[in-house]
């Protein structure tokens, strides 16, 4: 029976022009035993910078089927998102603006993803709506009070403590957790709106896993009323997928810990059904009041 | 000097031999032998026993790669020292870890009266790597061939060591479903 020594010496077997390839990444090739004397010239040391710079971006680009990495949307690389809800008297109110400050995780996909699909392991408290609500394969109810099924949305939403006009301060906006997925499609950003700090960023496995906490204040139309500015405090746990493209936002107003447990016990399934993509908007917004 | 010159003395038991391949490779076999014998002194043995097994295998041999050829002993032999001298669970340097990681790709203790034909399980790694896209085969060698830190291949990828990890754990569970695939494990 085969044990990892074994294993070990085994992967010396590994042909020479491959293990050569590993040798010049990491630099431990030909070495001259002497130090020699290099005249150096400016104009030289600057094209090797460069050849360098590019190598290394095209090295580190090519790790991976997917990348993700944090990045900041600017006005130039994204659309101006503005949500305008009008309420019954035909006032109108705009969330937020995420060129002034926001927060992005830029998905370059190189290849069409397949559809995931979850399965809750652990919930604080019972959700109130999923989708879908049949099981894909058994064509059962997906959540019959016993039983859970695989979905690919589920939320839990208590009554909400604002409104279009809430008090000044910060504001739960009655969203415990909401679990949902996005996938990674070429030149397509993922965006928070709001002030957003990274807590942990560590590696589960198969997933690189980013923990944030994200205030977001709720600009009001001056004019339309004289309210202050309000803020809705919400945290995520997001785990990339880097070889599926996929990503699951495990998000809330229910603390990390709650939500990393959430996230630890989902169970996750990649089905053999590929996804078709067609945003409205290369730029997608990811806050859990919009999910 | 060229690796074909280096081989030809060798081939003609000149006393240069392997003081040209000392200084061409020297520091590359030390590096190896390092990785693995994290104590300068075992590493030096397997570095000048890497030069007496090549001039005893050299005439006959004619490497193709001389490097991947030398670099073979020297992992070979540092493997061996590290394993007579030490406890497989203990210890410092990067074997413990690449084993303990490598437990990923096989079932459990191993059972001396079934054990494997060595060859057979070399050449299903090599065709596993081979079947590799050069970036995952280059991480792969990089960590379970040269041993080399989660670190230092982060570093020198420009990746994270969370991604260096990631991609590390997908290629194990790859290689034990191809070993199980392939009736070794």
């Amino acid at each position: 029976m085969l044990e990892p020594f074994g294993l070990l010496k085994a992967i010396g077997g590994v042909r020479a022009e491959n293990v050569r390839k590993a040798e010049r990444f990491l630099g431990y090739g030909e070495e001259s035993a002497k130090p020699r004397r290099v005249r150096r010239r400016i104009g030289s040391t600057l094209l090797i910078a460069a050849v360098l710079i590019s190598l290394f971006t095209i090295t580190a680009y090519a790790f991976g089927l997917f990348r993700v990495e944090p990045s900041e949307l600017t006005k130039e690389n994204a659309e101006d998102q503005m949500w305008i809800f009008t309420d019954s008297e035909g006032n109108e109110m705009r969330w937020g603006d995420h060129c002034e400050h926001g927060f992005s995780f830029y998905f370059s996909g190189e290849e069409t993803p397949r559809r995931v699909v979850f399965r809750p392991g652990w919930l604080p408290q019972e959700p109130t709506f999923w989708f879908p609500g049949v099981d894909i394969d058994k064509g059962s109810p997906v959540w019959d009070g016993e039983n859970v099924g695989w979905m690919e949305y589920l939320l839990d939403e208590r009554q909400k403590e604002t409104n279009f006009f809430p008090e000044p301060g910060i504001h739960d906006v009655g969203i415990p957790y909401l679990v949902t997925i996005n996938y990674a499609f070429k030149d397509h950003y993922l965006v928070f709106n709001g002030a957003c700090d990274i807590v942990k960023h560590e590696n589960w496995d198969q997933f690189e896993v980013y923990e944030l906490t994200c205030e977001k204040e709720i600009h009001l139309r001056p004019g339309v009323t004289d309210r202050e500015d309000v803020i809705s405090r919400e945290n995520y746990v997001l785990l990339f997928s880097l070889d599926e493209g996929y990503m699951i936002n495990v998000g809330g107003t229910s603390d990390l810990e709650t939500l990393e447990h959430i996230a630890r016990e989902l169970e996750i399934r990649t089905t053999d059904k590929p996804l078709q993509f067609a945003p409205g908007s290369m730029v997608q917004q990811i806050n859990i009041e919009l999910g | 000097m060229e690796d074909t010159a280096i081989i030809d003395l060798y081939w003609q038991r000149s006393d240069q031999a392997i003081a040209e391949t000392d200084r061409k490779y020297g520091r590359y076999c030390r590096r190896i032998a390092l990785n693995i014998c994290p104590d300068e002194e075992d590493a030096e043995e397997c570095v000048n026993d890497t030069w007496f097994h090549a001039w005893t295998r050299m005439p006959d041999e004619r490497p193709a790669i001389l490097s991947g050829f030398l670099g073979t002993i020297t992992r070979h032999l540092a493997l061996d020292r590290y394993r007579a001298k030490h406890s497989l669970k203990r210890g410092g340097g990067e074997v413990p870890l690449a084993l303990d990681e490598l437990r990923d790709c096989v079932p459990g203790p191993s059972d001396p009266e079934h054990e494997m034909e060595v060859r057979e399980l070399e050449a299903a790694i090599d065709r596993f790597v081979n079947a590799l896209p050069e970036t995952d085969q280059v991480i792969f060698l990089s960590r379970y061939w040269f041993l080399a830190s989660v670190a230092e291949i982060a570093r020198k990828s420009g990746c994270t060591q969370s991604k260096v990890k990631t991609t590390l754990f997908r290629l194990r569970k790859k290689l034990r479903i191809y070993l199980q695939e392939e009736g070794l494990c």
